[in-house]
């Protein structure tokens, strides 16, 4: 896996990255997602199982408590899609199958199943810079 | 047949993705302010289609487009506020006396 650059913010601080998903029409989808350490699986808005390539597991609606907070429970659809990162610098990863979560939500998160798990992250909020590679 | 493409073959990534992105990116407090939280279709540093869904969205930008158009590959983004865990909200009580 190349290293991949990400968008570094502050203000609020967070880490972004470039995702490419494979969709129906067999072309990929670009979108940004943020890195998110907090997150066990990486979670995407329901509104892309539409155009998305996705395989669906079996028992795959779950209810989840979002951050460990009583009372906010929503409903997700386990599935697997096909995914690479890329940056602005022509960097990219060969697409691989990783689990997801698809929810009610507006913002795509890149969590650990797949991803983070197998990879090193390095982010740099000094200097506004990031990096995910596997080694 | 759409004009609009939304998807791109591996490695052929449009040149004006990244930097779409990166224009949403940098004017998101104007856009929200002016869209609210929805989805956005932008191509070329200009919002071609809003809506509450990312279908609705992609149906707008097809109406708004020139029929003398070609091929676009625009880029969608969804419009949220980025401290939804923070939002303050003053708690009304009935006898609060300020």
């Amino acid at each position: 896996m190349p290293q991949i650059n990400l968008r570094v913010y502050i203000d609020p601080g967070r880490a972004e990255i470039f995702c490419n998903a494979l969709r129906l029409d067999g072309g990929y989808e670009t979108f940004v997602a943020v890195v998110d350490t907090g997150a066990e699986v990486s979670l995407l808005p329901n509104d892309l199982k539409n155009v998305l390539d996705f395989q669906i597991w079996e028992n795959a609606d779950i209810e989840l408590e979002q951050a460990g907070l009583a009372r906010q429970i929503f409903r997700a659809t386990r599935a697997n899609i096909t995914l690479f990162f890329e940056d602005t610098q022509g960097n990219k990863t060969i697409p691989a199958l990783i689990p997801v979560w698809f929810a009610d939500t507006r913002q795509p998160l890149i969590g650990f199943a797949g991803v983070l798990d197998k990879a090193i992250l390095q982010i740099d909020m000094l200097q506004n810079a990031g990096w995910l590679y596997q080694p | 047949m759409s004009k609009i493409r939304m998807s791109h073959v591996y490695g052929e990534t449009p040149p004006n993705v990244f930097s779409d992105f990166a224009w949403v990116r940098e004017h998101q407090k104007e856009l929200l302010a002016q869209y609210g939280e929805c989805s956005i279709i932008v191509y070329r540093e200009r919002v071609i289609g809003s809506g509450l869904t990312y279908e609705n969205a992609l149906a707008d930008a097809e109406r708004n487009l020139p029929t003398e158009s070609g091929e676009i590959t625009p880029i969608h983004e969804r419009l949220h506020d980025k401290h939804a865990f923070y939002r303050v909200r003053r708690i009304e009580t009935p006898n609060a006396s300020n």
